[in-house]
């Protein structure tokens, strides 16, 4: 916590050293969370790099009021929500007017390396509701608090918290149904 | 079946692995974006300079007195400035000695020659021969090209009160050399700048300007009637850089016959472009040699000469 508020700091003097180990440390949490909230890989590493380069370009308004990893997962999710919606667009738009939603970088390979278990938890939460996910993988990955995930959804703690347990019970059952991991 | 506590750990430490190339791109994107974000904010943080002016008493002294300074100048001389930079409006007998007096100063000069015919429907295509010069104060070259071949180089170099012609056929494999008189006449580019720069006080239409190989250029028209018995329809364009006062571009257009009676003519466009004033050339530019084998003849005696070579 006191690393992070002074990479910040840092950060916001124009220290490029601050900002590498910022992502250096965050960027494997939020291809994970990414990664369960979309349980698509290539729209997943678009986001969290386009989240970066726009981290990157704020360096003098980011105002980071929680913690930092926090912050980031908020605006991963935010960014994941966008697709979610732009992806219900593409469903019903033609097939001529489904052009690249996210970042036009085209990488040639994949940034995330599946694991079996990564891959199968990915399925199996993409199994619960969005909100339910949503929940789970911002409080358990992101390490958000349930306060500032209502406020991010707009509803309240009880709320959240409600979609967290009886999301967690459903991700259970259909983890246990399969009885791999 | 699971208890909560195991599957909040497994949600939360899930592995993940990553491609270290990508690692690596991704982060120089970050980079980049953050390193021109700091470049966009730092030039807008400049001060302008007015603010700057007005920030201490003595600035705004000092530059209100250039602004008076200024003014009482452009109320005296209210021509002065705005008409300089464009030199071409003036008369024609000043700015044209100072463009002679530019060319004198050239010590070599090289640029492209090339022919473009007009189709009787107007679609034009360039031919495929075309011609490099390099030109010196006392000799000249002529690379002749057919596509990307070079097909010739002619030399003319000053030898006793003439000029010694030398050319090579990479074509034929020859080589032929005269003595002619004088100097290399009217295919010196620099002697054909000079003549049209003195007739510019005739032109016929002033071409405005434009940018031609990302210079500046103003160009003038002249009908080569104006300079000797030529059909009217026959036109040059030449154009100049407006800050070296340098010729950028010269067009001769012919779309009719001299004799109009002649009914195989085709209309078509001498153009020399690339211009370079300041080329770098080699010390053996205007030294003439033969390659090994090339035999001595004319062109048109090829034939003959391999025959004799034969024979001999």
């Amino acid at each position: 916590m006191i690393e992070d508020k002074l990479l910040i700091w840092k950060f916001k003097r124009g220290s490029s050293d601050a900002l590498c180990r910022i992502y250096q440390k965050y960027k494997g949490s939020l291809l994970r969370l990414a990664s369960g909230l979309l349980n698509d890989t290539a729209a997943a590493e678009d986001i969290v790099h386009d989240c970066f380069v726009s981290f990157a370009q704020s360096s003098q308004r980011v105002k980071v009021n929680g913690n930092l990893k926090g912050y980031l997962a908020a605006s991963v999710a935010n960014r994941a929500r966008n697709w979610n919606r732009a992806g219900q667009r593409r469903a019903t738009a033609g097939p001529n007017e489904t052009g690249q939603i996210l970042s036009g970088t085209k990488r040639p390979e994949q940034w995330i390396i599946h694991t079996e278990q990564f891959r199968q938890l990915n399925e199996a939460l993409a199994q619960l509701s969005y909100e339910q996910r949503e929940a789970i993988t911002l409080h358990l990955q992101g390490e958000m608090k349930f306060k500032a995930i209502a406020e991010l959804q707009g509803v309240s703690i009880n709320t959240i918290q409600s979609r967290y347990r009886y999301g967690l019970d459903k991700l259970r059952s259909i983890l246990d149904s399969e009885a791999i991991l | 079946m699971r208890p909560a506590g195991n599957m909040e750990k497994l949600v939360k430490n899930v592995d993940i692995a990553t491609n270290a190339k990508m690692d690596e791109a991704v982060r120089d994107d970050v980079l980049k974006a953050f390193e021109q974000s700091k470049a966009k904010k730092s030039a807008a943080a400049q001060p302008s300079m007015w603010r700057m002016i007005m920030k201490s008493p003595i600035t705004k002294l000092a530059a209100a007195a250039v602004i008076i300074i200024v003014l009482g100048r452009v109320a005296f001389w209210p021509n002065d400035g705005s008409q300089t930079s464009k030199w071409w409006l003036g008369s024609p007998a000043a700015w044209g000695q100072e463009i002679l007096a530019a060319l004198d100063k050239i010590k070599g000069v090289t640029c492209r020659e090339q022919t473009i015919w007009i189709a009787p429907d107007g679609s034009r295509h360039t031919s495929s021969t075309w011609d490099i010069y390099y030109v010196s104060h006392n000799s000249y070259r002529r690379d002749i090209y057919d596509g990307d071949f070079l097909r010739e180089i002619q030399w003319y170099v000053p030898d006793g009160n003439g000029t010694l012609h030398h050319s090579i056929r990479f074509d034929l494999e020859s080589y032929f050399i005269h003595k002619g008189e004088g100097s290399f006449g009217n295919r010196d580019p620099i002697e054909r700048m000079r003549f049209y720069v003195r007739l510019l006080d005739k032109a016929d239409r002033l071409l405005g300007e434009e940018v031609i190989e990302e210079r500046r250029c103003v160009g003038f028209e002249i009908s080569a009637s104006k300079y000797g018995d030529n059909p009217e329809e026959w036109l040059d364009r030449i154009w100049f850089d407006i800050d070296t006062k340098l010729p950028v571009l010269m067009e001769h257009e012919r779309t009719c016959p001299r004799d109009k009676t002649q009914t195989d003519f085709h209309p078509y466009i001498d153009v020399r472009d690339r211009f370079d004033y300041n080329p770098q050339l080699p010390a053996n530019t205007f030294i003439p040699w033969i390659p090994e084998g090339f035999i001595n003849a004319h062109p048109d005696e090829i034939p003959k000469a391999g025959e004799k070579e034969q024979k001999g």
